[in-house]
């Protein structure tokens, strides 16, 4: 398949995963400032800045924004152009990626995305999000999710779905991690928090939502919110679709079908890093994980998932641009046919060379 | 003369090649007056090779490497038994001149009197090749006479040309190499209506002395005898083409007969070893007796 192809599956899938992650972490926080006892501009600026520094984005915001409120602070992250991980940047990127491979995906899953986008874009998006900014929120999560199942549901499962998949967990993998670092502030640098403060638990409780993570914990853990058990299940849990552990494990087997190299083994940096993160994720404890410190951590852990989409990259997309002299076609060197004179005694005639 | 020969091509290229796709000329003829007992072709790394007779009958070796490599080694032994053209003596008298006109009709021969890559067949070489054999009309003789003449007047010097040299070149510096000599006398051949065709191959020329590792692949050229067929002459040492000459191919110049050709994809920085070794691996009967 085209490396140009592959790019933008997998770019669009990444999008679209980046917009619906974003819509779950705003939407959270939002109604999480209903439980909030005093609201001045302190306190706020106290629940938004990690949220805003958990996107990777707080310079940008503070050149365009003078005071992080829950107004300037969701406009940002969800209508900002200039922000490109805005929710509409993000659809529009996945809709550019799209169109690109129109003939690639499916048409439902195009009318889809289009469709998002051009809600994305009109006034009725705006109204419904000054009114009822769940129910917006509502209609992006179920959106996004609407354009996975019908990426499950119709595209063909060839190497370009193995793209996707990549993309998917990648960027899914990235959020969830980023979300639960949101709430690091509240665990000491490094080791367990001694206790949990009622405001604390709330805090976890929204990462949890934010992941939709929520009922699995409840089976799981109970209804104590304890931030070792939320970091073990957003983290190594084997069976949460949204756990780091679960995400790096569906792209290393997506990596070994594009590659059809066997499990256990790897044939380019992208496999080779994925099973390594997968290895350690499988045999890795909470316990250790917050000795380490929960931020430092989850800090290692981006680094060694962007290394994977870069290795990922190099080994599939990036055609390195062939220098002329490296391309050209040539000649095989030709040998004269020069025979070294024979000595005198065998030359016919006299004249000496 | 029973003789082997050995004949490594080794190119190395200053960063990986691909996509390498080449033809080897090196299997000798066999025919009357030569048969090659055994051949052994290696090519270094190791690839499928095909072999087929191209158009002039010539035994092709076509070998390709799609996967970059640095290095491509082609190395030919084999084993042939010559022996002295008896066909045709020096003093023999042949056709004349004159009446070689209906040849160019003879499909054979109508290649071996055109302009070719290195070759120029023209009015203007007419006259230098009629210079040349003056008085002489019969066509045995007068190529025998162009063979001493290039021979005596031409100087031999290695590394004064290369390997696409035009014959233009060499009738104005009068220097050149075997390769050369062949080109300009094929030139004359063609002008007078004397088909002519270059021969690529190998000279054996006494036990490896002062000459060791300065062995290369030789060249001379056949003339076409009416009504008696191809007989060699070597300009390069102005006699007849005899027992010690080993004959691997024949075309209309070097161009059609390089003994390794091919093109590849990547660095222009490369350089070219060849190594040739002719070794008489047993006396002929006569020098024996």
């Amino acid at each position: 398949m085209l490396s140009r192809v592959a790019n933008s599956l997998y770019w669009m899938s990444r999008y679209i995963g980046r917009a619906e992650n974003t819509a779950r972490l705003v939407d959270v926080n939002l109604q999480l400032l209903l439980d909030m006892r005093k609201l001045d501009d302190k306190a706020l600026a106290g629940h938004w800045i990690p949220i805003l520094q958990s996107t990777g984005d707080e310079d940008l915001f503070r050149q365009l924004h003078e005071k992080a409120t829950g107004k300037t602070v969701t406009e940002y992250l969800v209508f900002q152009p200039e922000n490109t991980n805005s929710i509409l940047s993000s659809l529009a990127q996945a809709r550019e990626n799209a169109r690109m491979i129109r003939d690639q995906i499916t048409s439902e899953l195009w009318e889809e995305i289009n469709r998002l986008y051009l809600f994305l874009h009109s006034p009725q998006a705006r109204t419904l999000w000054r009114n009822s900014p769940h129910e917006f929120f509502q209609e992006i999560k179920n959106a996004a999710m609407l354009l996975q199942g019908l990426t499950d549901g119709t595209v063909m499962r060839n190497e370009g779905w193995q793209f996707v998949q990549c993309g998917r967990y990648l960027e899914r993998a990235d959020k969830t991690s980023r979300i639960l670092d949101v709430r690091h502030a509240s665990v000491p640098e490094k080791g367990l928090p001694a206790e949990v403060s009622q405001a604390d638990a709330l805090g976890w409780s929204a990462v949890l939502r934010s992941c939709s993570a929520w009922d699995a914990y409840k089976a799981q853990h109970g209804a104590e919110v304890l931030p070792a058990h939320v970091a073990s299940l957003l983290l190594l849990n084997d069976l949460f679709p949204r756990s780091v552990r679960f995400c790096v494990r569906e792209i290393d087997s997506a990596l070994h079908r594009i590659s059809g190299v066997a499990d256990d083994r790897f044939s380019n940096d992208a496999e080779k890093l994925a099973g390594r993160l997968l290895a350690e994720l499988s045999f890795s404890t909470v316990e250790e994980i917050f000795e380490y410190g929960l931020h430092a951590y989850v800090d290692t852990l981006q680094g060694k998932l962007n290394a994977i989409g870069e290795a990922l990259f190099q080994a599939y997309i990036f055609q390195p641009f062939q220098t002329l002299e490296d391309d050209q076609l040539r000649q095989q060197e030709e040998q004269q046919q020069q025979h070294r004179l024979p000595a005198p005694t065998l030359r016919h005639g006299s004249a000496p060379a | 003369m029973k003789l082997h020969v050995f004949h490594r091509t080794r190119y190395a290229y200053a960063s990986p090649v691909r996509e390498s796709f080449n033809e080897a000329r090196l299997q000798p003829v066999t025919g009357a007056l030569q048969t090659c007992e055994a051949f052994r072709l290696t090519i270094v790394p190791d690839c499928q090779v095909f072999h087929y007779p191209d158009y002039y009958f010539n035994s092709v070796h076509q070998f390709d490497l799609t996967s970059l490599h640095k290095e491509l080694v082609v190395e030919a032994h084999s084993d042939v038994v010559t022996k002295d053209d008896p066909g045709i003596t020096a003093g023999a008298r042949s056709a004349p001149l004159g009446e070689l006109g209906p040849l160019g009709q003879v499909e054979r021969c109508y290649d071996f009197l055109q302009s070719s890559t290195y070759v120029e067949s023209g009015p203007a070489i007419a006259a230098l090749a009629q210079r040349v054999v003056g008085a002489e009309t019969d066509c045995w003789q007068a190529a025998q006479a162009i063979s001493a003449h290039i021979h005596n007047e031409f100087k031999y010097q290695p590394a004064s040309t290369n390997s696409r040299t035009h014959m233009r070149e060499v009738l104005e510096t009068q220097t050149g190499v075997c390769q050369d000599f062949a080109h300009v006398m094929l030139g004359y051949c063609r002008s007078l209506n004397l088909p002519a065709r270059y021969v690529s191959g190998y000279l054996y020329n006494g036990p490896a002395d002062g000459l060791k590792g300065a062995q290369a692949s030789h060249a001379w050229v056949e003339v076409y005898v009416p009504g008696r067929g191809w007989f060699g002459l070597d300009p390069t040492n102005g006699k007849i083409a005899a027992g010690n000459h080993v004959k691997v191919a024949v075309g209309r110049d070097y161009s059609d007969v390089p003994p390794v050709k091919g093109t590849y994809r990547g660095t222009g920085r490369r350089s070219m070893t060849v190594e040739v070794l002719v070794t008489l691996a047993e006396q002929p009967a006569a020098a024996r007796a």
